[in-house]
């Protein structure tokens, strides 16, 4: 008999479930907060941080995920400002750039320790940087670092040229007229100590050629003059040594770049620059990062690490600014479904969620709760790449006929959290860079007879779209209310994209919209990742790839980097020796403005080709509760961990904030300015010094 | 072996069982609505064409504004309301049924002639090819179908359609169909799961029938093996088979709606009851009509399937009759 | 009987290295693979990973070499989860799916059986039709939809449960098993009564009816064992998957479990991985059904192991 009570306490319970969800579907928060929001009783951060961490090895993963949970752990030279990402002190104290910036040296602070108390040197850096580089560890972030001099050598396993006399072979021997067998001028620059290394980093660049007898071979057919420059010369292997990292005492590091990277400073707090403890990594190998072995650089420990579901971080009090980390505890849960972590939200058992968590369906409702949620402009972009190397595609007109055949404003409002993106660069995340675009733009519309109107529509314009495809012989009518166009190739085009929930929206919504715009219906397909990433990057697809790109540094750059090279990542198959040529001159400008327009020029000049359809820059779009302070929607919801605080008092929690990027935060900005007080000072030094160098000659 | 269950179909089906069967008044509604659901999902979203001009794919043009992109609660022109695209629901819930009828009936039915052919020769025949069959049944089982799954659809999907498959989505859907081409392809991949519980319990159903008089009568007057199993036992193992089929009918239809719950399911913009309530369930609070007439249609159709499945067991129930 | 049994057990070790052969081979033909992003390597780093991980062999040494460890039972390490060993994983993450499964079963078990032995008695009662449309509901609503439904009304609306996370406790077990016991309560319940129905109308229960004993130790002492053959096969590969973990409530309530781990491995082509958690489940699912096999011979003795 038992079986039926139960079978009835059973049914009862179904009732009242679904009694309360009909009755639950009418009911509408009308509460200060969403959902459960109580004063905290400990300094205790409760953080949704995304997918499982492939990793907590700083060199190893590439995702945000795993960025957010290691920044916790791991200190670089260099720290994320909480709100504009700029660089600020962390090991290093300060730091200074070459005038031809190439070099940079840094000065360590002396207190700095790892969690099981040993000083952090500038050989522990070496060590670091290395080793994110090694071949061996083929860490796919490594590109990161390939502006410092051999370090794209190193990593993808390439030689030097030396000759009898030990003589290595320069790039600059290869000019017509050089004399190989003449060492070239060292111009030593008198930055930082001089050294042996130092004044090898100071040579002009050598020539490198793979290591592999195979692709040398193949390098060497197709390249007579250096073939006939390396021949009879015996190659010596690249190794770690010759990488421009040096360590020129225990507190002083010296980085020596191939060319000026204007961003790279900003570059070093990624994750991948983080400091480890090189005995630990070298005692336990792969091993290194479980709880009982790990040796941590950061303000927090590692207490422990339950895969899937929850990495523990508690402060470190040996941290050499452990007075100034505020939360003592941080919990990471690995959850990367979002009704289940707004749930949680919900109950009060999340103090905070990564970016991209509020599905769109949501977003009416959790924007009433302007204190909790973020939705600010992010370095993220999404566009549809072309095929360019397949018929129709391959037609300029054709291209651009569906870039503009697409509302771009209508697909914001869709999606709820974007802004209509025209151009490759994101919108509203480097405001300078725009301002420099701008000014190149309209120099060059005039140049190319566009009027600033019809520039402007790049936004949607249907009816110069139907021309296009028309001219590109593609004839589109009228059909009933409709398009048609009965003569394009059908099957020739199709939409790919990887498996979510976005990604699907969307398709459907460009499906729709040039299907009502130009006539033409394009399937849709979707395939999970693995599957995805192959057909995209050996250019299977016909017609547009699915793309998203998030910044890795605070720099155009790192977007129109995309393109730059024959062997680029962007799945379109364009490429253009001239926009490679205009990068690499914008970099070799030392005056941003200057440098930002002819970044800009490359963008009008990519642009122009259409390789791609442009849709969206992203918005942070989380959620956190009102009295998480120091936690900000920065443009690539990275999180300077010591920052954070958690307000107990109800009465000082976030109220009414109208922009909580400009709102400042006291006890944030006085920390920061506490931390950047080294530096300026450095900076304040030099200035002087300089002052009275020019009184003294004058 | 197709046309042996037909056979019996044929002959146990008789004017009998069907007045039985309309005797039934569950049985009778399970058919009523599920005849009027196959209906309405055959000419329902060209209904809705003709007089409204909406689409199950159909996202509002007046997007200038972009007002119409959004989801709207029920009303006299979209009596489902529409999804977060703005996209009529009821022609969504209608198209979606298109296919997860399908997938029901497509998949089950695989199941159905592999799983009971296989379950009945391994049972009768017993000792080492009982054995071995079921060890077959036991390795197949193991693989996890997800896996063969992703495999079949990134294998065969995209370019690599087997010509039969994308003939075959042309004759539901037109030609230059490639999305519903890969539907197909998971059909197929479903049936190819889904019959090996089905093949265990005929087996053991056959098992405990084998040794029965009825059996060593018919084995005694020189019946053959075939007849025996096809004619004497299945019939009377069909109780549970047709209780389980109408088990893995739903069963189907949800493990493809788990699959579009991973995204790897019915490709877009095709939908499926299962991956419409998915979407919905995460707007459940906000906009719960999204949930609910998908949701609705799927259970009603469920229940009335089952409904019909016991009716259809209690009319065909040889043994009844013994009543 | 001991004979069969033995019998059983051995072969279940090369059933399950053919299990793995398939695996290992559908994978291989899956595109992608654990290290390609959206960043190409340099071709010497690509290089320098396929021979670390022996790609570079022909296939058939490949083989060889993963049969050879199996065999040892080293699965080897993750390919997406450096450092972590494959058996390691799944000791880790098999206990949060099996103590689920198991306390769904038992629900589902205790609950279904009980209902499908009372609509049976009661053919056509309100009961029987009542628990019997209960059981429909159960069947027709996927267990995505059930799970969230649960979570609003008695965690976001009541606040009496947590929503999702292993650590609560009981209470943070609770949900989830509800969600994931309704689909086999419901297939327990339904397959019960069938059986049950089949059975009552066979001769020994004629025999037993006639004998003039009360309806209920009819049914309870005879009916039972044979009405409950369908439960009983239903039981090994459901109670396998059950403790396999169950993917959606995994992902609805966030619990660690295999289920989970092993999609994503799927999707990270982590083949190591892949490989030792369907040798385990499938050794798992073997042994169930060889339990199976083994119950049929005593819940029915007609039927006989030569």
């Amino acid at each position: 008999m038992k079986g039926t009570r139960s079978t009835q306490i059973h049914l009862g319970l179904a009732i009242v479930v679904l009694a309360s969800f009909i009755t639950g579907c009418t009911s509408s928060a009308s509460t200060k907060f969403f959902g459960q929001t109580a004063a905290p009783s400990e300094n205790v951060l409760r953080y949704v941080s995304g997918s499982e961490p492939q990793s907590l090895d700083p060199q190893v993963p590439t995702g945000q995920p795993e960025a957010r949970v290691i920044m916790a752990f791991f200190d670089g030279l260099v720290e994320y400002h909480p709100k504009s990402m700029e660089a600020i002190p962390a090991i290093a104290e300060s730091w200074e750039v070459s005038d031809d910036g190439t070099e940079y040296l840094f000065h360590l602070r002396k207190n700095a320790t790892f969690s099981n108390g040993a000083p952090i040197t500038a050989g522990d850096f070496v060590y670091t940087f290395r080793r994110a580089l090694s071949p061996e560890l083929a860490a796919e972030n490594a590109y990161l670092a390939y502006y410092v001099k051999y370090a794209e050598p190193y990593n993808s396993g390439q030689s030097f040229v030396r000759d009898k006399n030990g003589h290595f072979l320069h790039q600059s021997d290869l000019e017509p007229g050089a004399d190989p067998a003449a060492e070239p001028p060292v111009k030593p620059d008198n930055f930082g100590a001089d050294t042996e290394f130092h004044r090898k980093m100071d040579e002009p660049m050598r020539v490198t050629v793979p290591s592999d007898e195979k692709s040398r071979t193949a390098l060497l057919e197709k390249d007579p003059k250096l073939k006939a420059a390396v021949a009879g010369k015996e190659s010596i292997p690249i190794t770690a040594e010759d990488v421009g990292y040096e360590a020129i005492d225990d507190h002083t590091f010296r980085i020596k770049l191939l060319q000026p990277a204007p961003y790279f400073l900003g570059l070093l707090a990624h994750q991948y620059f983080r400091v480890v403890h090189p005995p630990t990594v070298e005692k336990f190998g792969t091993q290194w990062t479980k709880p009982e072995n790990i040796v941590t650089s950061g303000a927090y420990k590692l207490e422990a690490h339950k895969p899937y579901d929850e990495v523990i971080a508690v402060k470190d009090p040996t941290y050499w600014d452990a007075a100034n980390v505020h939360v003592d505890r941080i919990e990471f849960y690995p959850l990367d479904e979002q009704t289940t972590m707004l749930n949680l939200y919900k109950a009060g058992r999340v103090d905070a969620t990564y970016n991209h968590t509020i599905p769109s369906g949501w977003i009416e409702r959790v924007k009433e709760f302007k204190d909790e949620y973020l939705l600010f402009p992010e370095a993220v972009i999404e566009y549809y790449s072309i095929n360019t190397t397949q018929a129709p595609m391959n037609n300029l007109k054709v291209r651009q006929a569906f870039a503009l055949a697409v509302d771009r404003e209508a697909l914001a409002k869709f999606r709820k959290t974007v802004k209509p993106l025209t151009d490759f660069t994101p919108v509203g995340i480097f405001p300078r860079y725009e301002e420099a675009r701008t000014k190149v733009y309209s120099g060059l519309l005039a140049k190319n007879n566009v009027t600033p109107e019809e520039w402007d529509k790049r936004l949607f314009d249907g009816e110069k779209a139907r021309r296009l495809l028309g001219e590109a012989g593609f004839p589109v009518q009228k059909q009933g209310a409709g398009w048609a166009c009965p003569t394009f190739p059908f099957e020739n085009v199709s939409v790919v994209y990887n498996t979510s929930e976005n990604n699907k929206a969307v398709a459907e919504f460009l499906q729709a919209q040039w299907k009502q715009n130009l006539g033409i219906t394009v399937p849709l397909n979707n395939m999970e990742w693995k599957t995805f990433l192959p057909s995209t990057k050996a250019l299977e697809f016909k017609g547009f790839a699915r793309r998203g790109w998030v910044a890795d540094y605070m720099d155009p750059f790192t977007f129109l980097a995309l393109f730059y090279s024959a062997k680029n990542d962007s799945s379109t198959g364009w490429h253009d020796p001239r926009y490679d040529k205009l990068l690499d001159d914008a970099n070799k400008l030392t005056d941003p403005d200057a440098r930002f327009e002819k970044l800009a020029e490359a963008e009008f000049m990519m642009m122009s080709q259409q390789p791609v359809v442009p849709l969206s820059t992203a918005g942070t779009n989380w959620i956190k509760k009102p009295y998480v302070k120091g936690l900000y929607p920065n443009a690539g919801t990275v999180h300077a961990w010591k920052f954070v605080y958690i307000e107990r008092d109800p009465a000082k929690w976030d109220k009414n904030v109208e922009n909580i990027m400009k709102d400042e935060d006291p006890r944030v900005e006085q920390q920061i300015a506490q931390l950047m007080q080294s530096q300026l000072n450095l900076e304040r030094s030099k200035d002087l010094a300089k002052n009275e160098n020019t009184a003294a000659v004058e | 072996m197709a046309e042996n269950v037909e056979t019996i179909k044929g002959t146990s089906l008789g004017r009998d069982a069907w007045r039985r069967l309309l005797k039934n008044k569950l049985a009778v509604f399970g058919l009523v609505v599920m005849v009027i659901m196959v209906i309405a999902v055959t000419l329902g979203p060209l209904i809705i064409r003709l007089t409204t001009g909406l689409t199950a794919d159909y996202i509002p043009s007046d997007v200038g504004s972009g007002e119409m992109v959004n989801s709207f609660p029920p009303s006299g022109r979209h009596p489902m309301g529409t999804d977060e695209a703005g996209r009529d629901l009821l022609s969504r819930v209608l198209q979606g049924g298109r296919i997860s009828l399908m997938v029901g009936v497509i998949s089950t039915f695989v199941s159905l002639i592999v799983g009971v052919s296989y379950g009945a020769i391994a049972g009768y025949l017993g000792g080492r090819i009982d054995n071995i069959m079921m060890r077959i049944v036991d390795i197949i089982y193991a693989i996890p179908y997800i896996l063969i799954v992703i495999v079949l659809l990134s294998v065969f999907g995209g370019p690599n359609t087997p010509g039969w498959i994308t003939s075959l989505a042309e004759i539901f859907g037109g030609a230059g169909n490639q999305g519903l081409a890969q539907i197909f392809l998971l059909f197929f991949a479903l049936g190819l799961v889904s019959w090996l519980t089905m093949a265990r319990v005929v087996r053991g159903q056959i098992l405990s029938l084998k040794n029965q008089e009825f059996v060593m009568a018919a084995k005694a007057t020189g019946v053959s093996t075939p007849a025996i199993i096809f004619r004497h036992l299945v019939p009377n193992a069909l109780g549970p088979v047709i209780v389980y089929a109408t088990l893995t009918v739903p069963s189907v239809m949800l493990t493809e709606a788990f699959l579009s719950f991973l995204g790897i399911g019915v490709q877009a913009p095709f939908a499926s009851w299962g991956s419409l309530a998915a979407d919905g369930i995460k707007n459940i609070a906000i906009y719960p009509w999204q949930l609910l007439f998908p949701g609705l249609t799927m259970a009603l159709t469920l229940f009335s399937l089952n409904f019909l499945g016991d009716g259809l067991r209690d009319a065909l129930d040889p043994q009844t009759r013994k009543f | 009987m001991l004979n069969f049994i033995l019998r059983r057990l051995l072969i279940i070790i090369p059933m399950a290295l053919l299990v793995v052969t398939v695996t290992w081979g559908l994978i291989r033909m899956a595109p992608g693979n654990f290290y390609i992003s959206e960043r190409s390597l340099p071709p010497a780093v690509e290089q320098n990973i396929r021979e670390k991980y022996g790609l570079d062999k022909p296939w058939y040494q490949q083989y060889g070499l993963m049969m050879l460890n199996i065999v040892k039972l080293d699965f080897g390490e993750s390919l997406r989860y450096t450092g972590q060993s494959v058996n390691e994983i799944i000791y880790r993450h098999f206990p949060y799916s099996a103590t689920i499964g198991l306390l769904a079963y038992l629900l589902a078990l205790f609950i279904g059986l009980g209902a499908g032995l009372l609509a049976a008695l009661r053919q056509n009662s309100p009961f029987d039709y009542s628990s019997m449309a209960f059981a429909m509901l159960g069947l027709s609503v996927p267990n995505f939809v059930l799970g969230p439904v649960l979570v609003l009304v008695f965690s976001l609306w009541l606040f009496w449960l947590p929503p999702a996370r292993w650590g609560g406790g009981i209470s943070s077990v609770i949900l989830p098993v509800i969600t994931l016991a309704a689909i086999y309560m419901a297939y327990i319940a339904r397959l019960t009564r069938a059986g049950m129905l089949e059975v009552m109308r066979s001769d020994y229960i004629r025999t037993a009816r006639a004998k003039g004993l009360n309806e209920r130790s009819v049914l309870l002492k005879h009916g039972l064992r044979g009405g409950i053959i369908p439960v009983v096969s239903f039981t090994g590969p459901a109670l396998a998957s059950l403790l396999a973990g169950t993917v959606v409530v995994e992902k609805v309530f966030a619990i660690p479990g295999l289920g989970n781990i092993f999609i994503q491995s799927v999707l990270n082509r982590d083949e190591p991985l892949i490989l030792g958690i369907v040798a385990f489940l499938s050794i798992l699912i073997m042994i169930f059904n060889l339990v199976v096999d083994i119950s049929y011979g005593f819940l029915d003795p007609r039927i006989r192991y030569e």
